[in-house]
């Protein structure tokens, strides 16, 4: 699942926002190059980072950030049509349009790089047609590098070049749109062999007493669980939770793993 | 903006829609002329991570050349072989020649040049799973315009990752009134829960080529989507069987 997360819901992600900007300037930064950008408090931060900044999360189980992009609207800026101009065959105008949104800082961790981030990394590129969609977006402009360029197109978004690539100064870059559509987003679950529910978008107050993590546990069991089960479960949980409250953790992992095992037999 | 850029913006724009491998090429070709380019290949040089054999997947005009190349077993001697596995950017015949130190190394570039071609252009397409293979353009003429060298870079992407599938999916058995062969091998793993990519690996096509074969049964039973598409396979009866294959 990918985790929504926006300007009303930030105060549940503080400490996945912060660790997100210090994987920025390890990728971008260390690991690419881009020297000229900006750094604060230990993470990179560029004009885009403002209330209209919506990010997306891929989650590990312990709630460190796996996988992160960046979409916004493009109304007031845009990193494309305000600096790469030239890689557009039509107007700057034509991307600073309402309905327009932008993806950018789409990063991995090294762990989901390869063959097998695959599939996670397939969410988030889906989770970003998905999520612009609810926000009304017609489409999502984005530049990439051009050796990168058969990552876009594997990925099966319904998209198209802009314009002609030009070098900057990290490379050969080329710009791209993406038209998200229902459809779209139906056909890039399949392909992808991903299941529902792909969003989740926690209200500010719908997390007080468990951290975004354990909730998209709770998400993808209410997914799959009717009312009356999750219901059981939840009891279950809470027995279990006294239970292992005057436990050791290995004697805790111990009886999870006996109710395992009992269930699965 | 010159014809060549226009050329250039053509193919990125309108190249994928071209409905078979000849075509496809056709527009390529008419792009990449506009630089001198007149020969170019797609070959396959390692999976997974590893090196295999070197493998002519697609091109025209370098059969020959490529096969010869691949007897003589070039690739060991070769410096733009070298570059293919530690570049991402497009670097051309005439960069790498200084680095051809040993009289086999010189060999490869003579004898490439004895085929008429004065200039190669080598884009290193590097897959996100580990994939490497490289697009060749190879020109008659002595040199080319490096600042194109980024447009040839985009241009040769596309034409690698369209012209896979539709390379691929020109190699398979058609079954009149049924499914191919092929397209047999995909819906059985497709209809057991398989991505495309994990159809892919099993089936050693690339995850574009599993994705075509399912978007043309689907456009072809005139279904939306994979769920229709196996009812709909099942209702005529033309479900593979567990011993399709």
């Amino acid at each position: 699942m990918i985790h929504v997360v926006k300007l009303e819901n930030r105060g549940l992600y503080a400490r996945q926002l912060e660790e997100m900007h210090q994987l920025r300037k390890a990728f971008f930064i260390e690991e690419r190059g881009w020297s000229d950008r900006t750094t604060r408090d230990g993470g990179e931060f560029d004009d885009l980072d403002d209330d209209r900044a919506v990010y997306l999360f891929g989650l590990e189980t312990d709630g460190s950030i796996g996988l992160s992009a960046r979409i916004r609207p493009t109304g007031d800026k845009s990193m494309l049509a305000d600096h790469f101009p030239e890689l557009l065959s039509e107007p700057a105008s034509e991307v600073k349009a309402p309905g327009v949104w932008e993806l950018s800082r789409y990063f991995a961790a090294p762990r989901h790089r390869g063959r097998e981030g695959l599939r996670r990394n397939m969410e988030l590129r889906t989770a970003v047609v998905a999520s612009a969609l609810q926000r009304g977006a017609r489409r999502v402009v984005a530049v990439t590098d051009v050796y990168l360029m058969n990552t876009v197109i594997r990925t099966g978004w319904e998209h198209r070049f802009l314009g002609l690539p030009m070098s900057y100064a990290h490379g050969d870059a080329i710009a791209f749109d993406v038209r998200p559509s229902a459809r779209s987003v139906e056909s890039l679950m399949e392909r992808h062999g991903l299941s529902a529910p792909l969003l989740l978008e926690i209200g500010p107050t719908e997390a007080e007493n468990a951290e975004p993590h354990e909730l998209e546990v709770l998400a993808k069991a209410a997914a799959v669980l009717g009312q009356g089960d999750l219901r059981i479960l939840g009891k279950l949980m809470g027995r279990l939770g006294e239970l292992s409250a005057t436990m050791s953790d290995a004697e805790a992992d111990a009886l999870l793993q006996k109710v395992r095992s009992a269930l699965l037999s | 903006m010159t014809p060549a850029q226009a050329a250039a913006l053509e193919f990125l724009q309108a190249g994928p829609a071209a409905s078979d491998l000849s075509a496809f090429q056709d527009r390529f070709e008419a792009a990449i002329r506009h630089h001198g380019f007149s020969r170019y290949s797609y070959v396959k040089l390692a999976e997974h991570g590893q090196p295999i054999v070197p493998r002519l997947a697609f091109g025209r005009g370098v059969e020959q050349w490529a096969a010869y190349y691949i007897e003589q077993g070039f690739g060991a001697h070769d410096p733009a072989m070298a570059g293919i596995f530690s570049n991402t950017r497009p670097f051309a015949w005439s960069e790498v020649q200084c680095q051809a130190e040993t009289p086999e190394a010189r060999r490869v570039f003579a004898e490439a040049q004895s085929t008429g071609a004065r200039e190669g252009l080598l884009v290193p397409i590097h897959g996100a799973a580990g994939e490497l293979a490289s697009v060749l353009m190879i020109s008659e003429e002595p040199g080319f315009d490096p600042k194109a060298k980024t447009t040839l870079h985009a241009m040769a992407m596309l034409y690698a990752t369209l012209g896979l599938p539709l390379a691929e999916i020109e190699d398979d058995e058609p079954r009149p009134g049924k499914l191919t062969k092929r397209e047999t091998e995909c819906v059985h793993w497709i209809a057991r829960g398989k991505s495309d990519w994990d159809a892919s690996v099993i089936l050693g096509i690339s995850e574009s080529t599993v994705n075509m074969h399912i978007e043309r049964i689907k456009r072809r039973l005139g279904v939306r989507n994979r769920p229709q598409m196996i009812y709909e396979l099942f209702r005529r009866g033309w479900l593979p069987r567990e011993d399709a294959y």
